[in-house]
């Protein structure tokens, strides 16, 4: 076995220059480097920067994962911050079938008396098992691996009931176990916008800003409407809830055309819904059934709110979804030229508020189209 | 191909600088650039490997030794008898203490591994050779390459604006 020489390896390596292997070889090699790695090899040498082609790292921001119908057309994603659509070759395989929301890259969709869980780096989708009602109005995943998987369906509409299911030990999931019928108070859900996990229970926001909660170690409870908070102390036309970075939860407040969007978080407490003044350079994307909130180094997107509207609509680029090293890129199937330069002004042609902006800076959702049949997904796994 | 049956059949590998090695003609196989001048009968006596040094060719030749499916005497595969995962995990030490060389060396191997294709030595060399670099400071990288850099400041700077995204 040959061993490191420290005196061997400072003389013999000098004349080996690796920008001197075969491009073919080059690529063999950095096949395997995951993509966050490029840039910094690109910036080595030109040699190893033309071995590589243009790529969209897809881990940057949330995507918008949009099928305008589901099954029969490929799925794109939208990326706010190259502001350009990706389209895959393939659909989500599920015709008909209804997105409910994701964790992460997680997506769940709904079939009649079937819910589906598709990973979307691998593409393998795990069925849940049938529902034999009518389908939830919510389903919600805790996004968990292993034995920590969970998923709560939600009916919503005629009285509040959840459905539980977890993960059992092949990879399969346990039957739906459901809490009794309950015909309490009216309890009016926030129409677009999933329950959320938090300190883990679950939250469903109501249209006026109150919440009930469903514990699953009181099953047999199901929901319990809060006594408090009573209101946002906001007019808003839709409203979504999200747990922030920090832990607590929150609720994005959009006015009928847009403008103004303010951000409330709940003080645990006092029980009451307080304003937020900023989101301390992260970014918030809303608007689908499922909301996120990221810390983001691209100073441009900071404190802004993204909903799924946009002024132009994006070329789709036809790509692939490429993994290295557990990190996933697009990879254009034409040729094409590297991303262009994004500075600290740049604007996407998503709509996006700046919390905080005055009432006149801020533009309303006028000549704008709405992304339906959307939701966000996040392929970042940190 | 007519004494592939006897399955001893054995095979003079040359090396540029004029050392010979014997090998069995399945272990010279684990190269598919070999596998086709056997098969197309381009190997009469001895094959010369050109740009290989005798150093480096006993190295690939040692790997291809390891890794070659061994055949028993009943003519069934020995991973037929041994537990699958256990020889799989056994190869994966081997291959670590085997690719504990210096860079140079190294290199010396990923050339061989593509000029000869072997998949599993290619896997092995380029692997490790990510794993090493992957961390490292734009500085350690160009070291580690043994290369200039090419890049006019302007270019360099480009570079990092189109991809801010990894360097914030």
């Amino acid at each position: 076995m040959g061993t490191s020489d420290g005196e061997t390896e400072a003389t013999t390596s000098r004349d080996r220059d690796w920008s001197s292997l075969p491009t073919d070889l080059l690529i063999e090699i950095l096949r395997r480097l995951r993509w966050s790695s490029h840039p910094g090899f690109a910036l080595a040498c030109s040699r190893w920067r033309s071995a590589v082609s243009p790529f969209y790292p897809a881990s940057v921001t949330p995507l918008l994962l949009n099928a305008a119908r589901v099954g029969s057309t490929n799925a794109r994603f939208y990326s706010p911050y190259f502001d350009k659509s990706f389209e895959l070759a393939a659909t989500l395989g599920a015709p008909g079938a209804k997105i409910c929301g994701a964790a992460g890259r997680r997506l769940t969709l709904a079939l009649p008396h079937l819910v589906r869980n598709v990973d979307l780096g691998s593409g393998i989708a795990h069925d849940m098992p049938p529902v034999d009602q009518v389908g939830f109005d919510f389903v919600v995943g805790d996004g968990g691996d292993g034995a920590a998987g969970r998923m709560v369906g939600v009916s919503a509409v005629m009285f509040l009931r959840a459905a539980l299911s977890f993960r059992n030990g092949d990879g399969g999931w346990t039957d739906w176990d459901f809490t009794p019928y309950e015909f309490g108070p009216a309890f009016v859900p926030s129409p677009s916008c999933n329950p959320v996990f938090h300190g883990g229970l679950l939250y469903l926001l109501g249209q006026d800003g109150r919440l009930a909660v469903y514990d699953q170690r009181m099953h047999d409870q199901g929901f319990e409407i809060l006594e408090k908070p009573r209101s946002f102390g906001f007019e808003c036309e839709d409203s979504y809830l999200v747990e922030s970075g920090q832990d607590e939860l929150m609720a994005v407040l959009v006015g009928l055309r847009g403008p103004p969007v303010n951000v409330v978080k709940l003080n645990e407490h006092t029980m009451e819904w307080e304003k937020v003044e900023s989101l301390e350079g992260s970014v918030l994307f809303t608007g689908t059934l499922t909301t996120t909130m990221k810390k983001t180094g691209a100073r441009w997107m900071q404190d802004r709110i993204f909903l799924p509207r946009l002024f132009d609509w994006p070329e789709a680029i036809p790509a692939d979804l490429v993994q290295h090293d557990g990190e996933l890129a697009f990879v254009p199937k034409q040729e094409c030229a590297w991303p262009a330069v994004r500075d600290d002004t740049y604007v996407t042609n998503m709509w996006s508020y700046k919390l905080g902006q005055s009432g006149e800076e801020a533009r309303e959702f006028w000549e704008t189209e709405k992304l339906d049949y959307g939701v966000w997904v996040d392929f970042d796994s940190t | 191909m007519a004494t592939r049956e006897a399955g001893k059949k054995m095979i003079m590998l040359k090396s540029p600088d004029g050392m010979e090695f014997e090998v069995e003609e399945a272990v010279a196989m684990e190269s598919q650039t070999i596998r086709k001048m056997i098969e197309d009968d381009c190997a009469d006596t001895a094959i010369l490997i050109p740009n290989i040094n005798s150093k480096i060719l006993s190295r690939v030749i040692e790997y291809c030794n390891k890794h070659v499916p061994t055949t028993g005497a009943t003519g069934a595969a020995a991973s037929d008898t041994v537990a699958p995962a256990a020889l799989a995990e056994d190869l994966k030490i081997w291959d670590a203490e085997f690719i504990k060389v210096n860079r140079a060396t190294r290199f010396d191997l990923i050339q061989a591994a593509s000029y000869l294709n072997i998949k599993g030595l290619l896997d092995l060399t380029s692997q490790t050779t990510i794993d090493t670099i992957s961390d490292n400071s734009l500085e350690e990288i160009r070291s580690f390459l043994s290369t200039k850099n090419d890049y006019l400041p302007e270019e360099e700077q480009t570079i990092r604006r189109e991809n801010q995204w990894a360097f914030q």
